[in-house]
């Protein structure tokens, strides 16, 4: 009785068939299409700046308009009247953003740090497991829901329209406008919420426990050790996720293209319609101005204006986190 | 020589107060924050149920509007009242009954009763129209709200993610691993590496709305390089261009032709033509002057035959369906109707089959429908080979889905490109953590097994990172249904009825749409728009439960 030799069988490894310069040149080809993809997220920024820095010397070039003007003058008026009426002073417009910020961080910045702190120092483990999550479900709500909100729900609130007159009219004792910058920034102040007490919490998290320890064995009480060593160890990050909240506050579009109106007006009265920066593109860019016309064109010196309200929030807000985060271990 | 000790001692932390005092503040800030995070909450719950409730009409009026947060905080608080009944009862039966459990249970039970009864009497039923039904998802949009639909700005939506999905996440994904995975030594590629990284930091921060006036520049104007002329066609592929003649008796014609500015097509004789049911036809042509007088005998013969037809079902005591058929069937030969009968009587059984016959009115105007239809057929089948000599060529454009047109307009390409660039930071932040989350042995051990640097990214980091960079992928993929700024910029004023054909279509997205009908001053375009936001927030909430759900299956520890 014969038995068959067994076949002699190699277990071929990956890869190992292929040549080794077959190998560099696929390594290389992938590094190639890596390299590519980052120099495109470059491109996108200096496409950016390139396209805003050329319609807004476009929008320079024309005869209304003047660089002084466009930054000191306090009348932003390009729609309406014949070419001389036309003013372009970007103030109001920069006025209309500041307050939707102002507002909106003076609803979501105390309500999101002591929602913060409490979650990460006091609520108990299951309250924080449900309250997390549902905040950062809440944070992926998109911006047109709050629009309506503020629309449907804010206004009439701050109008009180609960309040009728014999006729059945709406008396409006504070003073509403049917538009106004009040229900929009509250609104942008809800949006700002998740995001504020998610990013607080997270860094009030990253705080090691040996620290709250320390302060725990000193005889601090809870409220002391959260106050005093806590959130002064997450400062950095408390900041950065303030910073990160503003400018999406002064990016915020949907919300106010809703809620805030068109009156394009230099004033510190919330109850009345502001027109902010991206009301004012919104207004442009649903609307049917030529391509070539100067109201057209101001909408990129507008965008202009934004984009660097805003890359100096985020330049501003990676600076503290790089300069004063604190590192442990 | 020695100092002295200091005589005074530093004051310890808050020493000077009194310990009732600091304890107090303690109370105090926990009551502060239960009641923020129940604040936030309620904020949160009251915005959703009030859209919620508006869409279902429950409840609308401006009158109303502390009801919203009253039925938010009761939902909340029955809800709320239902989990704790459901987590006590497996308790009760695992340890036994005690005091604590039933409290549990009587306030779980009790919550539940009371937001029950108060949501009872919030609902008004009566009051409102539902707007959130088939209809609404089916249908178009429209200027009456009643009959208003979303559903060619749901297909905008999904053209439009599929679109910008097979763009950031590639584009996206590879530049999360040059950042993580493959850093530099040297100090000059180290400086452009950190470039890199700051430039998505800063790209996250930009506000959305100046995306869409980057798509609109570099992708629907294509920076005005490529300019659109009259005198040239546009560089397009994926289209082909048809002369659509119309024959006698209505039957259509497609001859192919170059391109969009060529000259019109002739017809020649002894060739076969395309038709509109796609049969190949041969065609005479005939002058005008030799066409009307076999027209006119058509005409004729069919005004004999629904004349006697008319005749008869007057003549008749009870009209039916089946005996007008009849009818029609024995008038047919009599006429020079030259046709074949047995097609001409499916017809007019067909159409009679679901007339209701016992009006006057309907019943003559069942018999001009039959007529009508008799003659198409008829000059259909007589005259299908005949075309007269001065046929009017329209120039028509079939377009495949993969139509390519070279300054991509207010397409839906350059919309989803626009998205995928809005979205791009966000895919690359949560890759690039996930990325790093891998352990460092991970990559070492395959180093040592002789991997190149390439093998290792597929073969080790990257399926180590996938569940965490699927799940950054659905929550960028949600930002991009919800993003509305951009879109708007690209796809202008909107009123669109219809689905997009092509990736040169024009298009609306949902939060457009919902925008849209935000912005009427009607009441009922308001609920409309809240229809439109409870479809938006449940694909959304769908895609956030597969986010979940996927970290949750594929969680386990690396290190």
């Amino acid at each position: 009785m014969t038995t068959a030799p067994l076949p002699l069988q190699t277990v071929p490894l990956p890869g190992s068939r292929r040549s080794v310069g077959l190998r560099r040149v696929r390594e290389a080809v992938i590094m190639a299409l890596l390299v590519v993809c980052g120099v495109f997220t470059v491109a996108i920024t200096f496409s950016i700046i390139g396209i805003l820095a050329e319609k807004t010397f476009e929008f320079f070039q024309k005869d209304q308009v003047s660089i002084g003007e466009f930054l000191l003058g306090l009348e932003w008026n390009p729609l309406l009247g014949d070419a001389d009426d036309k003013h372009f002073g970007i103030w109001p417009l920069v006025c209309g953003t500041m307050l939707v910020a102002v507002i909106a961080m003076a609803v979501a910045l105390p309500l999101g740090l002591t929602t913060a702190v409490w979650l990460s120092e006091y609520a108990p483990e299951s309250v924080r497991s449900i309250i997390k999550p549902t905040l950062e479900v809440l944070a992926g709500v998109p911006t047109v829901v709050f629009g309506f909100f503020a629309l449907t729900v804010i206004t009439p609130m701050l109008r009180m329209e609960w309040i009728v007159n014999e006729m059945g009219d709406p008396v409006n004792p504070l003073g509403f406008e049917n538009y106004n910058v009040m229900a929009a920034g509250i609104a942008v102040g809800i949006l700002c919420l998740p995001v504020i007490t998610s990013l607080t919490e997270d860094s009030l998290r990253a705080v090691p426990r040996a620290l709250r320890e320390a302060a725990y064995a000193l005889g601090a009480t809870r409220f002391e050790t959260s106050w005093r060593v806590v959130v002064p160890a997450a400062t950095s990050g408390i900041v950065a996720a303030t910073l990160l909240a503003i400018a999406r506050a002064v990016g915020e579009t949907m919300i106010v293209a809703l809620a805030s109106g068109g009156l394009k007006q230099l004033t510190l009265d919330v109850r009345q319609s502001v027109q902010p920066l991206t009301g004012f593109m919104v207004e442009i860019f649903f609307g049917e101005a030529p391509a070539t016309s100067v109201e057209f064109l101001s909408s990129y010196a507008v965008a202009a204006t934004l984009f660097v309200m805003t890359f100096i929030l985020t330049l501003v807000g990676h600076w503290v986190r790089k300069r004063f985060q604190e590192e442990y271990e | 020589m020695t100092h002295p000790p200091p005589t005074t001692r530093p004051p310890a932390l808050a020493v000077y107060r009194s310990r009732p005092m600091r304890l107090l503040k303690d109370r105090i800030f926990s009551g502060v924050g239960v009641v923020a995070a129940a604040a936030s909450t309620i904020v949160l719950v009251t915005l959703l149920t009030s859209v919620l409730t508006q869409a279902l009409g429950l409840m609308y009026g401006s009158s109303q509007m502390f009801k919203h947060v009253a039925f938010g905080a009761m939902l909340l608080m029955g809800c709320a009242g239902v989990a704790t009944a459901c987590l006590t009862v497996p308790r009760i039966i695992r340890t036994g009954f005690n005091t604590r459990h039933a409290i549990a249970l009587g306030v779980g039970l009790l919550a539940t009763v009371v937001a029950g009864i108060v949501l009872d009497r919030l609902i008004d039923t009566g009051e409102g129209v539902n707007f959130l039904t088939t209809q609404f998802v089916t249908g178009t949009p429209s200027r009456n709200p009643q009959d208003a639909g979303i559903w060619p700005a749901m297909l905008g939506t999904l053209w439009v993610c599929v679109i910008c999905g097979l763009f950031a996440i590639p584009v996206g994904v590879a530049t999360a691993i040059l950042i993580e995975e493959f850093k530099p030594r040297n100090r000059v590629a180290t400086r452009i590496h950190t470039f890199i990284q700051l430039n998505i930091t800063n790209l996250a921060g930009v506000p959305s709305i100046v995306y869409g006036i980057l798509g609109l520049t570099a992708l629907s104007n294509m920076f005005g390089i490529i300019e659109q002329r009259q005198d040239r066609p546009p560089a397009a592929i994926g289209v082909s261009y048809f002369d659509r003649f119309e024959t006698e008796g209505k039957r259509l014609v497609y001859v192919p032709v170059e391109s969009g500015e060529a000259p019109p097509a002739a017809i020649t004789d002894a060739t076969e033509y395309q038709d509109d049911e796609g049969n190949l036809v041969m065609l005479e042509r005939v002058t005008p002057e030799a066409m009307d007088p076999r027209r006119h005998k058509i005409d004729d013969d069919v005004e004999s035959f629904s004349n006697q037809l008319k005749d008869a079902v007057a003549a008749m005591s009870d009209p039916t369906s089946g005996a007008i058929a009849e009818a029609a069937g024995m008038i047919l030969p009599t006429t020079q109707l030259r046709i074949t009968s047995a097609a001409t009587t499916k017809i007019v059984t067909e159409r009679l089959a679901g007339v209701d016959l016992s009006a006057s009115r309907a019943r003559s105007r069942a018999i001009r429908r039959i007529v009508d239809d008799v003659e198409t057929t008829e000059s259909r089948e007589r005259f299908s080979g005949l075309i007269r000599t001065d046929a009017y060529a329209a120039r028509e454009s079939r377009k495949g889905w993969w139509y390519l047109q070279a300054p991509f307009g207010r397409s839906v390409l350059a919309g989803g490109l626009t998205l995928a660039l809005v979205i791009l930071p966000v895919v690359i932040i949560a890759s690039q953590e996930s990325l790093r989350a891998v352990p460092g042995s991970m990559r070492q051990a395959s180093l040592a097994l002789g991997a190149t640097p390439w093998q290792t990214v597929w073969h080790t980091s990257l399926p180590a990172a996938v569940p965490g960079i699927m799940t950054g992928i659905i929550l960028a993929m949600s930002r991009a249904i919800g993003e509305a700024a951009p879109i708007l910029i690209i796809a202008g004023i909107v009123y669109i009825t219809f689905t997009p054909q092509h990736l040169m279509d024009q298009f609306t997205v949902m939060p457009l749409q919902i925008f849209e009908w935000a912005r009427r001053p009607q009441a009922e375009f308001y609920q409309l728009a809240a229809a439109g936001i409870i479809l938006l927030l449940s694909i959304l909430l769908c895609f956030n439960a597969i986010a979940v759900f996927i970290r949750h299956k594929t969680q386990r520890p690396l290190s």
